[in-house]
């Protein structure tokens, strides 16, 4: 109605909110006792253990094969999360399962496709909400420790979030090429195959190498729960003390990941 | 219907291809179009002209059955297409080829994909599959030949986003001359052409359908193309027809007229 | 003639590597998924799943996952505080709009002040960039030994490796942002801080803003984790409850957990929307 009053309540909405913000990040830094650091139990003699890294050929021998274990960890997590993700992405896309622009009789066919999309939806949620680690956490109980329960953590977890990308993506490319299909008679397949797969390829392909270097990341921590690989050395020497030891893991870990990206930023110039 | 239920080539038979007996039309709120008489034989070049807004594109759309009157009778072939669903509807739309004036191909993919997507409708899962990785030799001759004839004939392995505009459009004409449709309704094909390429675009549809004998309706801007070039002028203003005429009875009033503010 | 199809060498290849690399990795770890058919494994998976049907309501546990779920959202939000100011802070460094090259007001500056934006530049990328590729778990495996249990180090460890998470996104927007207000600014004579206060700062506000709040969505989840190596929170309640069999009070931990990450989703999705 009056514009002036809608801005004055529009900027009282957010002097509230801000208000409210301002509130909730003062009782979180209250809450987490930020004060007690440099207070107390500080113990910085332990740090110089870290300052002498072991650099005998056999241990670095070691660390490597624990790297490639979890790089394998990764890739292998990393691939299951595309078979499982892709569809379900397929499956909870709007633009897929439900054309808009060209049919109006498609309501009308396809409400078990619905039905699928939504329970596809639910799913990935579910395995997108709880972290890998704690995938990895009732894993490990049901099928023992070892990297495959390590992979399919690291499976569930990131499958419900490029199932959301995926569907995001496909939802979100320019969908005249797609109802143009449609015009020619093309069903669903046909779209998807012919035309909006290739649309979002380049993007899939961006955020995929994008988990991978996530899941390296990742496994790395999941080596802690019992998941094998570097971060199962890694929690070995923490907790015998070896500080020297986790000094050069964690630097081989790091060298690798900074070079994973630099070689997948690489690809991605000279691909595209 | 019988024929859209099976077999895989549909051909029509009606003397009269399209035909609309007081339709009216319209999206969300209100008509666009009210009371729409028209008539289009075989083999017929009609064009469609009015200012932006009309109704030329609303027009377009029911004819190619992506838009259901609200009320009257719209017959293609002598069928009425919103009765049909699925496979049937599929292989309907199969027989109607449309061309905007954003082409609307895939970027990504070659000029081969996309002209063989103008046959998707009549294909089974499999061979959908099939021809998008690897599509069998006759098909693709074909599909050379098709692109010869719009002069595209180099240009079959080409990636359809380092095309010029014009040749996205005659890429899209390809489609549709692939796609061996009945009706080929083209919504302002060369709205987005300089006037050199919207020439020879507009001279590439009209021989190419009337080589093959296919009804032709197309929208333009343009009065001067459209009387060039079409048998039947059509003049749509504020969502009714206020002129249909053979090209050669139109004259600089009455286009005038039509285009008034 | 018909031109042949050039074969798609390229994508062959590619698909080839990656066949290799993920042989290699079956290998390497020695997958058995036929170990996972074994009685065992099913017996073990019904086990848990009859447990796992109900979540335990005792007012303790309750009272007990509030608490931590609390302390898990305090740990998150004070994480991606301390990850916003490292951002801000070495970001007008980092990027390459405020310092150097592409930048117009270089030219503008004498040699030896050059050289020092130089080495200030890069200090700041080499910081960001260890900053980030370090996981948080090492940041937290460090902290802890210099100040002990709890959720202060767990909210720096975080707040380290998001700091230089976000200075690579921030800088992304400072230099992608548009060129032209701060042009228009060099030219009537202002310094580089000029320009970061009054063309670039108003322009990406929005921008960085949602960003953070997309980071804080993500450390939402990534806080539980660090609660279950140490920290307390949810993770740690998790941890607990799976060491003593409690199995009841884990799935009220689970459900906790699924519900804050949910509601730290839709939270964040409204404020973007809201204030972008």
């Amino acid at each position: 109605m009056n514009p002036a009053w809608q801005i004055g309540e529009r900027s009282t909405f957010r002097w509230i909110l801000g208000a409210a913000l301002l509130l909730v990040c003062g009782w979180s830094l209250y809450r987490c006792e930020l004060w007690q650091v440099g207070s107390g139990t500080a113990d910085l003699s332990l740090l110089s253990g870290f300052l002498s890294p072991v650099t005998e050929w056999t241990f670095v021998a070691d660390t490597l094969i624990g790297l490639a274990d979890t790089l394998a960890i990764a890739v292998m997590g990393t691939l299951m999360a595309v078979l499982f993700g892709i569809p379900m992405g397929i499956l909870s896309s709007r633009a897929v399962m439900v054309a808009p622009r060209f049919a109006h009789h498609w309501r009308r066919a396809s409400q078990g496709w619905i039905g699928l999309s939504w329970l596809a939806r639910g799913i990935a949620i579910l395995w997108r909400s709880v972290p890998e680690v704690v995938w990895a956490v009732i894993l490990v109980r049901i099928i023992g420790l070892g990297p495959t329960a390590a992979v399919i953590a690291i499976g569930i977890a990131y499958a419900g979030m490029i199932a959301k990308v995926f569907a995001e993506q496909l939802e979100s490319c320019d969908p005249s090429p797609a109802a143009a299909l449609e015009a020619v008679g093309a069903g669903r397949l046909a779209r998807l195959v012919w035309c909006q797969v290739p649309q979002v390829i380049p993007g899939m392909v961006d955020y995929i190498m994008y988990r991978c270097e996530c899941a390296i990341r990742a496994s790395a921590i999941l080596g802690y729960v019992g998941g094998g690989g570097l971060g199962f050395q890694i929690e070995y020497s923490y907790g015998y003390g070896y500080y020297g030891e986790v000094t050069t893991q964690v630097v081989i870990l790091i060298a690798f990941i900074a070079s994973f990206e630099l070689l997948v930023d690489y690809a991605r110039r000279k691909f595209t | 219907m019988e024929k859209y239920r099976s077999g895989s080539s549909v051909c029509w038979n009606a003397r009269r291809v399209i035909r609309l007996t007081n339709v009216s039309a319209g999206y969300a709120e209100g008509n666009i179009l009210s009371h729409i008489e028209l008539h289009v034989a075989r083999g017929e070049r009609v064009c469609l002209l009015g200012r932006s807004g009309a109704g030329k594109t609303t027009l377009l759309r029911l004819m190619s059955a992506a838009l259901a009157p609200r009320t009257g009778i719209l017959l293609l072939d002598n069928h009425d297409p919103h009765v049909l669903v699925g496979a049937a509807l599929r292989r309907m739309r199969s027989t109607i080829a449309i061309i905007h004036q954003s082409h609307d191909l895939v970027d990504r993919a070659s000029v081969a994909h996309n002209v063989l997507a103008g046959r998707l409708g009549r294909w089974s899962a499999w061979e959908t599959l099939r021809t998008w990785i690897w599509p069998a030799a006759d098909r693709l001759s074909e599909v050379h030949g098709v692109l010869q004839r719009v002069g595209l004939g180099d240009y079959l392995w080409h990636r359809c986003d380092r095309l010029s505009g014009g040749q996205q459009q005659r890429v899209a004409i390809a489609r549709a001359l692939y796609q061996q449709a009945q009706v080929i309704l083209a919504d302002e094909p060369v709205a987005s052409l300089d006037p050199a390429n919207a020439a020879e675009v507009i001279d590439l549809l009209i021989r190419t359908t009337h080589e093959d004998g296919r009804t032709l309706v197309a929208s333009l801007h343009q009065p001067e193309l459209a009387r060039r070039w079409f048998t039947r002028l059509i003049g749509v203003r504020d969502g009714a027809i206020s002129f249909d005429l053979p090209a050669a009875e139109v004259d600089d009033t009455r286009i005038a007229a039509l285009f008034a503010p | 003639m018909m031109p042949p199809r050039p074969m798609p060498w390229r994508i062959l290849v590619t698909i080839l590597l990656i066949t290799v690399v993920i042989c290699w990795s079956w290998w390497q770890i020695d997958l058995a998924p036929s170990g996972l058919l074994t009685l065992d494994t099913w017996r073990a998976l019904g086990d848990v799943a009859e447990r796992f049907l109900t979540p335990s309501l005792k007012p303790e546990v309750l009272k007990l996952v509030g608490e931590a779920t609390l302390t898990t959202f305090a740990l998150a939000t004070c994480g991606s505080l301390i990850a916003v100011v490292i951002a801000l802070i070495l970001t007008p460094f980092a990027c390459e709009s405020l310092s150097v090259r592409k930048s117009p007001v270089d030219r503008a500056t004498r040699p030896a002040a050059r050289v020092g934006w130089m080495l200030l530049h890069h200090g700041a990328r080499l910081i960001a960039n260890i900053l980030r590729t370090t996981p948080y778990l090492v940041w937290a495996l460090i902290l802890m030994l210099v100040c002990g249990l709890g959720p202060a180090p767990a909210a720096i460890s975080l707040g380290l490796h998001t700091g230089g998470v976000l200075t690579r996104l921030f800088a992304g927007v400072f230099d992608a942002d548009n060129q032209t207000p701060a042009l228009a600014l060099h030219q009537t004579g202002a310094g580089r801080w000029g320009i970061l206060l009054f063309a670039v700062l108003p322009q990406v506000r929005a921008q960085l803003v949602a960003l953070s709040l997309y980071r804080w969505e993500i450390n939402l989840r990534e806080a539980t984790v660090l609660g279950l190596l140490a920290a307390g929170g949810l993770g740690h309640e998790l941890a607990m409850a799976f060491g003593q069999f409690k199995y009841q009070t884990m799935v009220t931990v689970l459900v906790a957990i699924i519900a804050l990450v949910c509601l730290g989703e839709f939270l964040s999705g409204w404020l973007r929307r809201r204030w972008c």
